[in-house]
């Protein structure tokens, strides 16, 4: 198997994020499983990054140990400078709250809450201010305008999902995170929400890491890394999806 | 079907517990309840054949109507009379006087206990009659000599060979302790009763009751036919005397423990019943709950084959484990309960006499019909509601069971609100005998509740909203988020607070009528009693307690006082009209100086001894105007024709018959007052007149005199603390409808758990969630108080307005206690979401987030 360097040094402290021999072992003994395998890696700020790989190859862990959600059994991972495994939970949280963004496949909004509360949730329970130039250009881009007071239960799954994306980039946050964003969707509002995504990233200057198993969803992406059993086997640098599916399919070569 | 109602039973074992926990208190209280009084009269029924002892026969007055109590005593001439007869081997002349006797203890205090009453006794000398057995010295001879029996003595520390004051009828007299005794058995057979023995001259000096006996007991002759020697005494005794055999006697006795048990289990029941509903509800909504948590579980059924009757079967079968399982832990429970009770009742002073635990196969039918009747009623309406879930809802990912439509849920809702009410009416202001008023009165309760909880829905969004506005203006976005939880599922949030509304409208009940007897009173005092003093005994929860006259006399005696009036009374002791009422007996001349009854016609000072004082009400019904006669049937026996001197209109210490003194002393016994009212002779400073009656009261430690402020407070603190009984007992409701929110909130959140991760990954902190979880119960908590008031005041109104006007002239409502009950409410439900808003703080945020 072949490795390829990354092209910054996973130690730069300018990268968004980036994990550090980071490993993550389930189970014991006969049981175990090696979900993540002494990983490094880094995200560059201000680029939409996807991270691909067979199912069971540990991409959703590797965003969960990223993102704070989860911890490492080794190694380290870091937000901008910030090492997160001394952090204790409640610091954790406010990271989460004021650096990262998340868009997960579903479930992402609170059934109770409109869709402009939704998007602001985190800036509420941080009880800061919404910037209202910067959310009015969010809800723009993602063209959720005349749909702010309704309910998730009244919005389209594609609505939903926008609703999300919003949410993810309302807080200005350091770094978003997406575990496939477009899993649940169909392939046309699937290309919406990416083009919404990519435009957050080039316009707007937001740091994207998503994670699909899509090779369409990927050429989105500014880059790809690829993710086998628990370790980065390939990356690429602006994918097209025929590309992609070309990589993969010579997956365990 | 059977075998998977089970197993999906144990795979949530939490919520099993939780349900047969409330079922379990519902079920104790009520096979508690009729343990305790099962148990109270079979002891009552061994004890009332004991202490007959050996008398065969017994001579006493006759008298047709009115309690035992009140039978007027008989001459001594019959004992001699029955004597010489043939088949009579013993006779002697008994004495039991149940008021005006108190011993005072060596520090001063005077002997107490609460409920049993202190009776004075006569030794008796024929063996075969006489019921005490010396434990102690000897038995007392000559008026300087008392015993006591051998428990009071040990309680109150009474050393014999010491001599004490020990108040009595003809006034207070010192005397020596010679001896200690054991009633009936060496068990002391008293039921708690203390018995103070004089020997029989002394005795009847003492007791004022000079030439005469309460009782005379006869032990007939080995051999003799006792019907043949009853015959011959009933032939020779005079008119206005009977005799009896043992068996009337026996039966008399039990009949009057009989009544104390049967109020005594029928208040705990009432109670238990109370427990019951509460459960119900919350079995109910849990089943709900649960049901709507499996949808997806027995759709995958339904598409496996199942039929709907089956899927129903399945959920009923489930109800019925579960109603199985906690009948059979209530009844232990309950027994346990019982026991506990009988501890508790002791530790408070009411000593409840030693017996086994009679447990009755209509204890256990009571029990089941109850922990499986109300588990099944519970889950029907839920399980029925499963027939809906389609097969395809086993794929789909929203299935929601349909409620009852708005339109349906107000026309159904109110009207069953509105029979409940009619029935409450009906209750309250028709003619129905006790049972079944009682009967009624609950079951409209019930039904009302029934009724609100189906209404409750079509209101609860905006209602919990509205009281969720200044948590979510305060709280922040997790104050938000709790009023929107609050508001999401209407008719979860009604169930969960139906619960506490019961309990908290029966609170507020009690409160509402309490505070308007309180305020009646309070009113009553200031403007319609002149008097500025008032004597009483200080057992204020003996009816028949009384104090010598010699007091009231002293008291008349003062210079510093202006006049005394002396009020005796006595239930069910006279017929007028053929039917059977209280009487009050007092003075006439100054009558209206001390108390004001509001006199409608007729000329109170101006009356005479042979006149009475009616009450507006049964003049009314009798058609009676002043100068009109009246005959009065005594319970000795004798009738006067009475003239109708005044009629008046408020009857709240006058009672509803009034007679004066000399009548009185004519036609009863109990020659004690009951009931005194001193005027100072000074009107605007009382304070002469406060130190002589302070002086003269000194002597009688078992009386209380008061100023009419402390009058005042005392009976204001008599209706207190029976409100305080009555409402410590209903929390048992609350607590039940804590588990209810517990319980509801802990399958809400396991409910959330996706959306509660979900809230977590976006950065809520854990104390952030706290606050939601708890203040969403809090929410529901005040919702249900609310509710819960809104019914108690109406409850309450309607309570008050159909008691008599000599209890509640006007309706008070007691608004701070109501603004504490649903502060206490939402306490409440901050206290029962204190767990689940841990468990939800503490979820691991990725197993919550694909949790499904
Ligand atoms: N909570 C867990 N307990 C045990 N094993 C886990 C757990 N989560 C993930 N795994 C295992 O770790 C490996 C990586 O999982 P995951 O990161 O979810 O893969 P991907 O998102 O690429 O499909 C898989 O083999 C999975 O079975
Ligand atoms: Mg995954």
């Amino acid at each position: 198997m072949t490795s390829i360097p990354p092209p910054q040094s996973p130690t730069d402290t300018r990268l968004a994020a980036r994990a550090v021999s980071a490993t993550k072992i389930y189970g014991r003994g006969d049981t175990e499983v090696r979900a993540l395998d002494d990983v490094t890696v880094g995200f560059e700020p201000g680029r939409f990054a996807a991270i691909m790989g067979p199912s069971g190859s540990g991409k959703s862990t590797l965003m969960h140990c990223l993102a704070g959600l989860d911890t490492l059994t080794s190694g380290e991972v870091f937000i901008g400078d910030i090492a997160l495994s001394p952090l204790p939970e409640k610091a954790l949280t406010l990271l989460r709250r004021d650096k990262v963004g998340f868009i997960f496949q579903a479930f992402n909004l609170v059934p109770t809450l409109n869709a402009l509360e939704n998007i602001t949730l985190p800036l509420a329970l941080a009880k800061r201010d919404a910037d209202d130039a910067w959310l009015d250009e969010v809800v723009t881009t993602v063209g959720l305008k005349d749909r702010l007071t309704h309910r998730p239960n009244e919005l389209s799954g594609g609505q939903q999902q926008r609703v999300a994306v919003a949410r993810a980039l309302a807080s200005r946050p350091d770094i978003v995170f997406a575990d496939e964003p477009t899993g649940n969707l169909d392939s046309r509002t699937g290309a919406e929400i990416l083009s919404f995504m990519k435009h957050a990233v080039r316009e707007l200057g937001q740091t994207i890491v998503m994670v699909t198993h899509d090779p369409v969803a990927a050429s989105y992406a500014d880059r790809v890394v690829f993710l086998a059993d628990g370790k980065i086997v390939d990356e690429m640098q602006d994918p097209t999806a025929d590309a992609v599916l070309d990589r993969l399919k010579h997956f365990g070569d | 079907m059977f075998k998977l109602a089970v197993k999906s039973l144990l795979a949530r074992k939490l919520r099993l517990l939780l349900m047969v926990f409330a079922i379990v208190i519902g079920v104790s209280f009520v096979v508690g309840s009729f343990v305790i009084s099962d148990s109270l009269r079979s002891t009552f029924n061994s004890l009332a054949t004991n202490i007959e002892g050996t008398t065969d026969l017994t001579v006493r007055t006759s008298q047709d109507f009115g309690d035992n109590a009140l039978r007027p005593p008989i001459d001594q001439s019959n004992v001699d009379l029955v004597k010489k007869l043939d088949g009579v081997q013993a006779v002697e002349g008994t004495l039991n006087v149940f008021s005006g006797i108190t011993p005072i203890k060596a520090n001063g205090d005077p002997v107490k206990r609460n409920g049993p009453p202190i009776i004075g006794i006569n030794t008796v000398t024929s063996p075969e009659l006489n019921q005490l057995i010396p434990v102690d010295g000897r038995p007392p001879s000559g008026e300087g000599e008392f015993a006591l029996d051998v428990d009071a003595a040990k309680d109150f520390e009474f050393v014999v060979g010491d001599t004490y004051t020990v108040l009595l009828p003809a006034g207070s007299k010192q005397v020596k302790l010679v001896g200690t005794f054991a009633f009936n058995s060496a068990a002391n057979d008293t039921t708690g009763a203390v018995l103070v023995a004089f020997d029989t001259p002394a005795a009847q000096k003492f007791f004022s009751l000079e030439g005469r006996f309460s009782e005379i007991a006869i032990s007939v002759a080995k051999g003799a036919d006792l019907a043949e020697v009853q015959a011959r005494i009933a032939e020779k005794l005079p008119a206005g005397a009977e005799v009896v055999d043992r068996s009337v006697k026996i039966q008399e006795t039990q009949d009057d423990f009989d009544e104390i048990a049967t109020i005594f289990g029928s208040i705990l029941l009432a109670f238990a019943m109370v427990t019951v509903v509460v459960s119900a509800f919350l079995i109910n909504n849990t089943f709900r709950i649960i049901i709507g948590q499996r949808i997806r579980e027995l759709a995958l059924l339904r598409a496996l084959g199942a039929t709907g009757r089956q899927v129903t079967i399945s959920v009923i079968g489930e109800a019925l484990v579960i109603g199985v399982v906690a009948t059979f832990i209530g009844l232990f429970a309950g027994i346990g309960l019982a026991v506990l009770l009988k501890v508790l009742f002791s530790a408070l002073g009411f000593s409840l006499p030693d017996g086994p635990l009679e447990i009755l196969p209509r204890t256990i039918i009571a029990a089941t019909l109850v922990g499986v009747g109300v588990t099944i009623v519970s889950a029907l309406l839920p399980a029925l509601k499963v027939r809906q879930i389609p097969p395809i809802a086993a794929l789909g990912d929203d299935f929601q069971l349909q409620g009852t439509g708005l339109r349906r849920r107000i026309i159904v809702g109110g009207a069953v609100t509105g029979i409940g009410a009619v029935l409450l009416g009906l209750g309250l202001f028709g003619s129905l005998d006790t049972t079944a008023l009682l009967l009624t009165l609950a079951l409209g309760a019930l039904t009302m509740f029934v009724g609100i909880n189906l209404l409750s829905p079509v209101f609860a969004v905006p209602v919990a909203r509205g009281l969720g506005w200044p948590i979510a203006r305060f709280r922040g976005v997790a104050g938000q988020l709790a009023r929107d939880n609050s508001a999401r599922n209407p008719r979860r949030t009604s169930s969960t607070a139906a619960a506490l509304m019961i309990g908290v409208a029966l609170i507020s009940m009690v409160a509402v009528v309490g505070a308007s007897i309180k305020d009646t009173f309070t009113g009553l005092l200031d403007n319609s009693v002149e008097a500025d003093f008032f004597v009483r005994p200080d057992n204020a929860a003996d009816p028949t307690a009384g104090f010598s006259p010699d007091l009231t006399a002293a008291l008349r005696a003062r210079p510093e006082i202006e006049s005394v009036e002396a009020f005796r009374f006595a239930q069910q002791s006279v017929r007028v009209g053929g039917k059977t009422k209280d009487l009050q007996g007092t003075d006439f001349k100054n009558l209206l100086q001390h108390l004001n009854p509001d006199i409608i016609s007729g000329d109170v000072p101006a009356a005479g001894p042979n006149d009475v004082l009616v009450h507006k009400d049964p003049a009314k019904d009798l058609g009676l105007q002043v100068g009109d006669s009246i005959d009065m049937l005594f319970i000795d026996g004798k009738t006067e024709t009475l003239r109708v001197a005044a009629i008046y209109d408020d009857a709240s210490i006058l009672g509803n018959w009034v007679v004066s003194l000399d009548l009185w002393d004519r036609h009863f016994t109990a020659t004690v007052d009951q009931f005194v009212t001193v005027r100072s002779l000074d009107r605007t400073d009382p304070t002469a007149a406060a130190k002589a009656v302070e002086v003269e009261t000194a002597v009688y430690a078992s009386v209380k005199a008061e100023n009419k402020a402390e009058f005042k407070k005392t009976q204001q603190r008599r209706v207190d603390s029976f409100l305080a009984v009555v409402q410590g007992m209903l929390i048992l409701a609350l607590l039940i409808a804590l588990l209810g929110i517990y319980n509801t909130l802990r399958l809400s959140i396991y409910e959330r758990t996706r959306e509660l991760g979900l809230l977590r990954a976006v950065g809520m902190t854990r104390a952030q969630m706290r606050v939601m979880i708890r203040w969403e119960a809090a929410i529901v908590a005040v919702f249900g108080a609310v509710l819960g008031v809104v019914l108690g005041v109406l409850f309450g109104v309607a309570a008050a307005s159909a008691l008599p006007s000599s209890f509640i002239k006007s309706i008070t409502l007691p608004l701070g206690s109501l603004v504490i009950y649903v502060l206490v409410a939402a306490v409440f439900g901050l206290l029962a979401a204190i767990f689940p808003a841990r468990r939800a703080a503490r979820l691991n945020v990725l197993d919550a987030i694909s949790h499904n």
